[in-house]
């Protein structure tokens, strides 16, 4: 009977060394006896499995009681061994580390912005526990809720331990030496022991603090920014728009909600407006659940309370569900398609690197084939020779995991400076932390793993005779032939997958910046200011200050133009909703909305955008004037249609999202204006509502001027005439236009800048691929080129022949690269464009399936595919018959 | 002595005694299986048999080669003197241990 050969293989792997021979000797033996003693070849085969099974935990055993030095023994010859080898091709060893390095660089970039971005939970204990809970009526945005209702959750549903609110945040001004503009949060007293939120200094509030004190907890941030990280600065107190608030003590900040504020400050729940149940200022609340309480549980609670609402109150929350989802969740939502997207393209790059180290192995054990054989002849088994080629693998990987984790932070820093702050609901800050350098371990350890197999499968194959005898063509084997042709194919079909990606997202970006934007950005600055405080409570008050700023704004030389608005293009605004009187009115919640702007009556003029129908406001359209309003293209399509809408009532319902921008009541509807972007280049069409600033005038202001100068020169002057109107007032910010269009392509020309950057490193790999490829070629086939040679082959044909071996590869590999991406840009769908409703977009007016790009990426790839193959085949050009012949 | 020595140490230990120059691998397995009755894997006396090396009771030598083993030794063991003294410890142990001792059929239970 032959002995089972895997049973063989098994003991061969486990026994220890001094009994190992011994023991497969006796094994046979006994097996030998056993068929001899007339049982069946069936009988002797299971009753070797059964010695060698009933034997492993004894081997195993045995292997460990005597293992501890003989594994340092052999670890450090192998990679003795493995270093010497590296030093001598320094060549191979650095290109391998380097490429390595990209592949696990790229990917770890990508996984740390995700991770950050997406999977990390929010750092507070027991974080699975934390909430955000809202209601809202169907397919419309959440509700905001009373404080009164946040009282009734809290005291009815018991399945949270606690619920804390938070209200939008507000500019305020902080006095110190100077006035200082500071956000400002308005927190329940129970917000950061929900959280588990702990101070850094002093503490943080607690549920008795809602009790009409005036308290106040700074970010480190302010802390240190105006209150030089003095730690003694609790019990001190601090002016907020004129009131005094003490402050208890400072915490980090911690931007995974949505961005901190600069302070915060304790909700009184005795207040009258907290308990008004027509004041709805929260927008839903936190909870933290019981210890093992599910979120449904919760949800049910909740929704009872509102149901009751309902029957209490008709007309209000009708219809409404309520919502509970994970706190951290809630804040990632819209970047989700974008980020996998990019995951996974950096993936491509990543097997791109190990399809390229692995070609680089392979034509490296090839060139070692006389070793290997050499060893093995000595009696070294394979079980040593991959434990070899293990070693080897990890003296490349270690480095090249290093190198990736430091390319990576490296990369992280330069792309999120590249970032607006807010283009990440969770901050910009992204650390290269423990998961990331585990990430990174990881992704080394499967890629070195996988690749490291490659030579294994050769060095199987290997025949001694044909290895160790003379004139060997370096153990060329068909095997090995085949995988090389796989290996090198699927490097440039992704190379083409990822250079056609990232022409689609450049002929997108070229696009933006093409984009009408409604407005003229050139030479143009918004000045911003949020009047807060007893002295600017009232109409007149701000409007005086509007004119003084008007007024100072032209003052500035080289101002050709300025204006009055609440916002401005590109910065968005409170939203209305509202409707068209005459029409028929639609369903509660259904009403159309906009943003709305209160502007003067040079704003238009001012920053250039046009006005199609009717009118500019002029300087009749004052307080106690009739209402006007001015309408954008948008409305005026979606509400009028074809006819002409000057002259139409339109009427602003009550329930804006800002306190200035709520003051319903109807309007004539005067004048038709061009739309503009409101938020972004890439965005759907907003409506825009615009009513005279002299009739709704806002805390909330801005001074746009227009000068010859560039904006630059400009910023320095204004600041000082703006410090001068109001020297307790101080301005928010100073923005040129120029610089608001630059933010907001911030993020596509991040994604422009990622994935160019992944075709570039592909492309480079894949010259690396194809060089090597090429060199191979010509360096295994010396002898028989010489040999051509020397029979009177033309050169030009010798060198041809080279090229095309790779060539035909390589132009297969382009047009399956071509296919993949056809077939990717299917699948993906329209996931990468903006739909509205749905989710945003990261292209523009680009098809996936552009062919222009398509064929760039195609020639692109099979352009540098030449060129690094051209180097590597000039060396038949200048090969010496003789030379050739007398190798080896 | 080891108070404590495995029995299959013990029966190796035996066998090894019992063998003389012929005990390695296959026979020391026989010989405890023959024995006792009860089968151990050719791992396991390798296993009891190292441990008895390591503590010096016996000590591990290479046969002539052997063409039925293609030209390779065998991998024999033997006992030391310390391994004599340890059996002859054993044994009286052993006797201790069951003076007094009779063992009677177990009585029929209706």
């Amino acid at each position: 009977m032959t002995p089972p050969r895997l049973a063989r293989f098994w003991v061969r792997a486990i026994a220890p060394p001094e009994i190992r021979q011994a023991m497969l000797d006796d094994l046979d033996e006994l097996s030998n006896a056993d068929a001899s003693a007339a049982s069946t070849p069936t009988r002797a085969y299971l009753r070797y499995w059964r010695e060698v099974l009933r034997g492993t935990p004894h081997l195993l055993r045995m292997r460990l009681m005597s293992a501890r030095k003989p594994v340092l023994d052999w670890l450090w010859r192998d990679i003795r061994h493995g270093l010497r080898g590296l030093r001598r091709e320094p060549t191979f060893t650095l290109t391998a580390m380097l490429t390595l390095a990209l592949g696990v660089a790229t990917t770890t970039t990508v996984f740390s912005v995700v991770d950050a971005e997406l999977w990390k939970p929010l750092s507070f204990p027991n974080p699975e526990q934390l909430v955000s809970i809202h209601s809202r009526a169907l397919n419309a945005r959440a509700d905001r809720i009373s404080g009164a209702e946040l009282l009734d959750w809290r005291a009815r549903a018991r399945a949270f331990s606690d619920l804390a609110g938070e209200r939008d945040t507000t500019r305020r001004v902080l006095q110190l030496d100077t006035a200082v503009s500071v956000l400002v949060s308005n927190v329940t007293g129970n917000y950061f022991t929900t959280l588990g939120r702990p101070a850094i200094v002093g503490r943080t509030f607690t549920a008795d603090d809602a009790r009409g004190s005036r308290l106040a907890v700074l970010t480190d941030r302010v802390w240190r920014r105006l209150f030089n990280a003095n730690r003694s600065i609790a019990g001190r107190s601090v002016a907020l728009d004129g009131m005094t608030f003490v402050i208890t003590g400072v915490v980090t900040a911690n931007d995974s909600l949505g961005g901190d504020p600069d302070v915060f400050v304790v909700i009184d729940e005795s207040d009258p407006a907290f308990l008004d149940r027509t004041k709805a200022s929260f927008y839903g609340a936190i909870g933290r659940l019981r210890p093992g309480v599910d979120a449904e549980v919760g949800r049910a609670q909740i929704q009872a309370v509102v149901n009751e609402r309902v029957s209490a109150t008709p007309g209000t929350h009708e219809n409404h569900s309520v919502i509970v989802e994970d706190l951290g969740q809630s804040f990632t939502g819209s970047n989700q398609r974008p980020l996998y997207f990019f995951l996974g393209a950096s993936l491509i790059v990543l097997l791109l690197s190990a399809v390229n180290v692995t070609t680089l192995l392979l034509v490296r054990a090839v060139r070692r084939t006389r070793e290997f054989a050499l060893r093995s002849a000595l009696g070294i088994g394979r079980a040593a020779l991959a434990r070899q080629l293990l070693v080897e693998g990890a003296l490349l990987a270690v480095p090249g995991a290093v190198a990736a984790l430091l390319m990576a932070g490296w990369a992280v820093g330069l792309f999120t400076s590249q970032l607006p702050a807010d283009f990440f609901m969770r901050g910009t800050n992204i650390p290269i932390d423990f998961r990331v350098a585990a990430f990174t371990v990881a992704v080394t350890a499967v890629t070195t793993l996988g690749f490291m197999l490659a030579p294994l499968v050769i060095t199987g194959r290997v025949d001694l005779s044909t290895a160790l005898g003379p004139g060997v063509r370096a153990g060329r084997s068909a095997v090995e032939g085949r995988l090389r042709g796989v290996l090198l194919t699927t490097q440039i079909a992704l190379t083409v997958v990822l250079l056609a990606g990232a022409g689609i997202f450049l002929k997108s970006f070229a696009a933006l910046t093409r984009v009408p934007l409604g407005f003229d950005p050139s030479n143009a600055i918004a000045v911003r200011a949020t009047l807060s405080g007893p002295r600017y409570a009232s109409d007149d008050a701000i409007r005086s200050y509007a004119d003084r700023m008007l007024e100072a704004g032209r003052a500035v030389t080289g101002v050709t133009d300025a204006a009055i608005g609440t916002t401005s293009p590109l910065g968005s605004g409170p939203v209305i909703r509202f409707v068209a009187v005459g029409q028929p009115r639609p369903r509660a919640g259904d009403e159309p909305d906009a943003i709305i702007r209160a502007v003067d009556p040079s704003y238009f003029r001012a920053l250039g955008i046009r006005i199609l129908r009717g009118r500019a406001f002029s300087t009749g359209d004052v307080a106690g004037a009739p209402g006007v309003m001015i309408i954008n293209e948008s409305v005026a399509r979606e509400m009028f249609g074809g006819d002409d809408p000057i002259g139409r009532v339109i009427d602003v319902l009550p329930g804006g999202t800002a306190t200035w921008a709520n003051r319903p009541g109807p309007r004539v509807v005067v004048g038709v204006v061009a739309t503009v972007k409101d938020v972004g280049v890439n965005e759907i069409e907003f409506g825009n509502i615009y009513v005279p600033f002299a009739q709704v005038p806002s805390s909330r202001i801005e001074l746009i001027v227009r000068s010859g100068l560039p904006s630059a020169d400009l910023l320095d002057p204004l600041r000082r005439e703006m410090a001068r109107i109001d020297p307790a007032m101080p301005v928010t910010s100073l923005t040129s236009f120029e610089r608001r269009v630059t933010v907001a392509l911030q993020g596509d020309r991040f994604n422009l800048l990622l994935i160019s950057s992944f075709a570039a490193v592909a492309l480079l790999l894949a010259a690396i691929g194809v060089y090597g490829t090429v060199a191979y070629h010509v360096e295994s086939r010396t002898r028989e080129l010489g040999v051509r040679l020397a029979l009177g082959a033309q050169r030009s044909r010798l060198i041809g022949t080279a090229f095309w071996q790779t060539g035909r590869m390589a132009i297969l590999g382009a047009w399956l690269g071509i296919g993949a991406a056809l077939a990717i840009a299917r699948v993906m769908g329209d996931a990468l464009y903006l739909v509205p409703g749905s989710h945003n977009g990261v292209l523009y007016n680009v098809s996936t399936t552009d062919p222009a790009m398509l064929a760039l990426a195609f020639a692109g790839t099979l352009f540098v595919a030449i060129m690094a193959a051209v180097i590597p085949a000039r060396r038949v050009t200048r090969l010496d018959p003789v030379q050739a012949l007398s190798r080896e | 002595m080891n108070p404590g020595r495995p029995l299959l140490e013990l029966q190796a230990l035996i066998a090894l005694a019992s063998l003389g120059d012929e005990a390695y691998g296959v026979t020391v397995q026989n010989e405890i299986c023959s024995r006792t009755g009860r089968a151990a894997s050719v791992a396991a006396c390798y296993a009891a048999l190292e441990r008895l090396a390591r503590d010096g009771l016996a000590e591990a030598w290479l046969s002539a080669p052997r063409p039925e083993r293609g030209g390779r030794s065998r991998r024999h063991y033997r006992l030391t003197r310390a391994g004599r003294e340890a059996l002859r410890q054993e044994r009286e142990a052993a006797q201790r241990l069951w003076r007094g001792i009779g063992l009677r059929a177990p009585e029929r239970s209706r």
